[in-house]
């Protein structure tokens, strides 16, 4: 049992410039990996991701990083994950981003997606991160919703 | 030697007195050579051990401009030293004078730097430095000025100081470092480099900015 709605701020804008915070990067270039740890925040326009561990990996093959090459191939975040957005946000304690297939996921005991007063809690959220387009699966259990009655047509 | 200065106050004196100035004159002048004639020689000879010594110290791939001896140090115009890293990639390191402690002569600091380091198989540093401090013994350099590497990538990096391990290609720094590529932008308080570049370990209020035109790579 799932519900699924428009998460329009959680698209990627891919004409804005990412800001990425944190206390500590690692890049090694043998694994093809970047590690940002400790108060990871990602931000880029309205949309911020904060977790506390976050791992870029990039394609392997091609270029060292060194030499400038910056094609990302998956995003693993843990230790908490609150993605924000406009009105939107979720939290989860786990989460990945596919950079082929624009596919964001947030995993945990207690996935949960507000918007302005309603409240979804489920397991896992997939936000397709091209459309906004979002899902959020109950895993089993059931989506809790909890609607706000004044709430309005959640805007397309 | 220099030139015969004519005496002081000698024109009104009568023949007698400006012979006897004359004379007291080339017996000063005496005096002096005496004193400055073996110092010359000393120096000289200094200069030639100097020369020797550096040519056995130092790795033959060195070329001098010009050696000359200031308090205490041997001054290397110039110097070009050379050679290969553990892989085999050949470095250089190019300064506009290098000066060698006499009394430690494997310490010499190396003053408006030029160096290119490789980094890793397919990526050369080139450093530009005002000062640093190479130790032959250990091969690394302290950089002790603020100093920039531009990696052959396209990657450039600016530092306050940092330490450097030419032949293991490490690198560390405790103070601000900036990274900046075509399309995106490290900082952080400290970074450390290991593995011949192959980690790299940024510490410290890390802010990394990439532009929007890479972005829009990121996602086709």
């Amino acid at each position: 049992q799932s519900t699924s709605s428009q998460m329009e701020g959680l698209k990627l804008s891919n004409d804005q410039p990412i800001q990425i915070e944190s206390d500590q990067l690692e890049i090694k270039e043998q694994e093809k990996t970047a590690i940002f740890k400790g108060n990871v925040s990602v931000i880029q326009g309205t949309t911020s991701l904060k977790a506390g561990h976050m791992v870029v990996h990039y394609k392997s093959g091609g270029k060292s990083m060194t030499a400038g090459n910056t094609d990302i191939e998956k995003i693993d975040l843990a230790g908490g994950v609150l993605l924000n957005s406009g009105t939107q946000q979720a939290t989860g304690d786990t989460g990945s981003f596919e950079m082929a297939s624009q596919v964001f996921i947030l995993e945990g005991k207690q996935v949960v997606l507000s918007d302005q007063q309603n409240v979804f809690v489920g397991c896992k959220l997939t936000v397709h991160a091209n459309t906004g387009e979002a899902h959020l699966e109950a895993c089993g259990g059931r989506v809790r919703i909890q609607l706000d009655p004044k709430s309005q047509k959640p805007k397309q | 030697m220099n030139v015969l200065t004519p005496v002081q106050g000698a024109d009104r004196k009568t023949p007698f007195a400006q012979s006897y100035a004359n004379a007291m004159a080339h017996s000063r002048r005496v005096k002096r050579l005496k004193v400055l004639l073996p110092l010359a020689a000393l120096l000289i000879s200094l200069a030639f051990i100097a020369v020797s010594v550096v040519r056995t110290y130092l790795p033959e791939d060195i070329s001098v401009g010009g050696v000359k001896i200031e308090d205490g140090k041997i001054v290397m115009e110039k110097p070009a030293v050379s050679g290969r890293n553990s892989e085999g990639i050949s470095y250089t390191m190019l300064a506009e004078r290098a000066l060698q402690d006499i009394k430690n002569p494997d310490l010499i600091t190396l003053q408006t730097i030029k160096a290119s380091v490789p980094v890793t198989k397919d990526v050369l540093a080139s450093v530009t430095a005002i000062e640093a401090l190479y130790n032959r013994a250990k091969d690394d350099l302290a950089m002790t000025a603020p100093f920039s590497i531009n990696l052959s990538s396209g990657i450039q990096a600016e530092f306050q100081a940092a330490q450097l391990d030419v032949k293991a290609g490490r690198m560390e720094t405790a103070k601000p470092v900036a990274i900046t590529t075509k399309s995106a932008s490290i900082l952080a308080e400290s970074m450390k480099m290991t593995d011949k570049g192959r980690t790299i370990l940024f510490k410290g209020k890390v802010k990394v900015s990439i532009e929007a035109a890479a972005v829009h790579k990121l996602q086709n």
